[in-house]
């Protein structure tokens, strides 16, 4: 199935299977206010897709027409090939997890799970085999006749995932699952995560506001951003290769600078940013002399040297300004001297004390080709 | 090894300190004397009486001139078990007893019926439908009680709108008795009981988080499914606090009877009034 807009965003068909889920050009209105404007993506059957923004960004929107709770104004969504706009929620089989789990407080674990089978029709004796499967799945047998109300926040987190992987959905839907646990929970709960997803091979939409979730656990992350889908790749494309300013920001740290070009010299291009500092970067061939852009570079590209900087690189002599201990590692901030431009760096910490001092005069450097650039 | 005393420096706890964790429940005090004062201990007095040896005239009588013989209902000071044995053996006492719990087993089955629809109907009313529906089940509650039900009494009375309405449409030639009837007393009664009931429901109503409906639906429930087995069992615990208030209030109802019944509705309560101002 080919998208009518041919400048969305769709995966390469690895395979002759159509995707599982395709959204059209959807757009949702709510009175004058746009939540959603114009976004199509194509999930691909057993993919980890993830929605990814800011609140408001309309990621929670889209999630919810996908799963039925609400209709998208403009544009269809194709579940399987089939058009779902006019289906009602409870006769598309889709499994959403809400971030407040929603377990139903008046059954027990086991009849939670059950609910979707009972829908369903299932007769009662595959019911019990298939709940006593996914429960072993989850691995929460032993509380199938527990209430919801006697569970940890990480089981009750389980149970949500159990109760709708059960039926095997065409789709599962998360929505910010993690948002409610504490921290180490959530990065012990992303693993989990991801292997169910993987062993169950359940095509997964997973919304969340949380880059380092999006950013370990995806095959694909969709950015949006005021209602737009702004770019949709691999965590490293995305990473790697931001294709906006918002994008270059919103994922893991950064240094952004505007900036002018100055000269194109071959492979590399000169671009005077504010202060007066040059920063070359390798020229992707678009670049013409006076043209405006962002430069970005991320802290762990940037090395500090005490002294005899390497040669080839952008080097700049500055004042680590600030230093915040990060545990694993260090991020400095320093001030380029003669200026007032500011730049992170991020230095891994193997021998456990940070190599430099605040107050201390360092060349920071880093290569042409680490240095992002964005027009306009 | 022997506990040793920690050594305060010479400090004893004061009376005041000792008292102090009680404090905070000095602010339960104004109700609990409001309580103990106007309701306990004059009911505790009234079941006291209600031991007395009566002097014959009547039951109910309470005072009299003290110590003077034949100057009251009843013997102070006196133990007896009769005034209980002659309420369950007397049978008109007996019907207006069961007429009283009938009466109220009614008029809260009614009342459940219609407050229960109604109340899910606010819960799921858009918010301006919902503060109107809400200020329409209250509104009754800023007229006095009796404008109410004399008002009750015109409109059902032989000449009343309702009945011209039956009238009118056809469905019958003459006026049907609908005041003074049981009907009117029940009617009067759900009017009088129902706000509270429907606003107790709505309000439990509203704690449920409502993504246990979406997740029900989303499992592949219908709409009515969704009620009947999530929304409805979840709001169980809240409707029988609706329930219980109804039928205590039902239980006293004593205007409804007295103004739009007739002898035969007569509950316990109205029958105290008569009596006593018979005497």
């Amino acid at each position: 199935m080919k998208a009518a807009n041919p400048s969305s965003f769709e995966r390469t068909p690895s395979a002759d299977v159509p995707p599982v889920l395709e959204v059209r050009g959807v757009w949702k209105t709510f009175g004058d206010a746009v939540a959603v404007e114009s976004v199509s993506f194509d999930v691909a059957d057993g993919e980890f897709l993830f929605l990814i923004g800011p609140s408001g960004c309309g990621k929670t929107t889209t999630l919810r027409m996908i799963g039925g709770y609400l209709e998208p104004t403009r544009g269809d969504i194709y579940i399987r090939g089939r058009r779902m706009n006019d289906v009602p929620l409870e006769k598309r089989n889709i499994g959403m997890v809400f971030q407040s789990y929603a377990l139903f407080p008046h059954m027990t674990v086991a009849e939670n799970v059950a609910f979707g089978l009972r829908m369903r029709g299932v007769p009662k004796r595959e019911r019990a085999e298939r709940i006593a499967n996914v429960l072993d799945l989850v691995e929460l047998s032993e509380f199938a006749d527990r209430y919801p109300v006697q569970l940890s926040g990480g089981q009750r987190q389980r149970v949500a995932i159990a109760r709708v992987v059960v039926y095997e959905p065409d789709i599962l839907l998360l929505d910010e699952p993690l948002a409610n646990l504490d921290r180490r929970l959530r990065d012990s709960m992303r693993v989990e995560l991801k292997k169910l997803q993987e062993k169950v091979g359940i095509t997964t939409v997973y919304v969340t506001h949380d880059q380092e979730e999006a950013l370990s656990m995806a095959d694909r992350i969709a950015v949006m951003e005021g209602g737009h889908l702004l770019q949709l790749g691999t965590p490293s494309e995305v990473y790697n290769s931001p294709k906006s300013p918002f994008v270059a920001t919103f994922l893991g740290n950064t240094s952004s600078y505007q900036a002018t070009v100055s000269s194109v010299d071959g492979t590399f291009t000169d671009l005077e940013i504010d202060g007066g500092l040059t920063v070359r970067v390798v020229n992707g061939g678009d670049l013409e002399p006076g043209e405006n852009c962002l430069v970005s570079v991320r802290p762990e590209r940037v090395a500090l040297f005490k002294a005899s900087p390497p040669e080839d690189q952008n080097v700049f002599r500055g004042q680590i300004d600030f230093l915040s201990y990060l545990g694993a590692g260090v991020e400095y901030i320093i001030r380029i001297d003669g200026t007032d431009v500011t730049i992170r760096a991020h230095e891994a910490l193997p021998a456990g004390q940070p190599s430099h001092r605040e107050g201390e005069s360092v060349y920071v450097a880093w290569e042409p080709g680490q240095t992002v650039y964005l027009k306009g | 090894m022997t506990v040793v005393e920690t050594d305060l420096g010479g400090y004893q706890k004061t009376v005041v300190d000792r008292l102090a964790p009680y404090a905070k429940y000095l602010l339960l005090s104004p109700m609990i004397l409001l309580m103990l004062g106007f309701f306990v201990i004059p009911l505790l007095w009234l079941l006291r009486i209600s031991f007395y040896e009566s002097r014959g005239a009547s039951g109910f009588g309470i005072g009299g001139a003290a110590g003077q013989e034949g100057g009251g209902f009843y013997v102070e000071g006196t133990w007896t078990l009769d005034n209980y044995v002659r309420f369950f053996t007397d049978d008109y006492f007996m019907s207006v007893m069961m007429f009283t719990i009938g009466f109220a087993l009614l008029v809260t089955l009614v009342t459940m019926i219609l407050a229960y629809p109604m109340a899910y109907y606010i819960y799921r009313a858009p918010p301006k439908l919902k503060t109107a529906l809400i200020l329409i089940v209250i509104l009754p509650k800023l007229s006095n009680m009796l404008v109410l039900v004399y008002g009750l009494q015109m409109l059902l009375a032989n000449n009343g709108l309702v009945n011209e309405l039956i009238m009118l449409v056809g469905v019958s030639d003459e006026p049907i008795k609908l005041v003074y009837t049981l009907f009117s007393a029940t009617v009067s009664k759900v009017l009088l009981v129902i706000p509270y009931t429907i606003l107790v429901i709505t309000a439990t109503l509203h704690t449920l988080d409502p993504s246990l409906r979406e997740a029900s639906r989303g499992l592949g429930a219908s709409p009515f499914k969704t009620f009947w087995l999530v929304t409805f069992p979840l709001s169980v615990p809240g409707t029988l606090i609706a329930l219980l208030i109804t039928i205590v209030w039902a239980l006293g109802a004593f205007v409804s009877p007295s103004l739009l019944g007739n002898p035969e509705t007569q509950t316990l309560r109205s029958r105290f009034r008569s009596r006593r101002s018979r005497t």
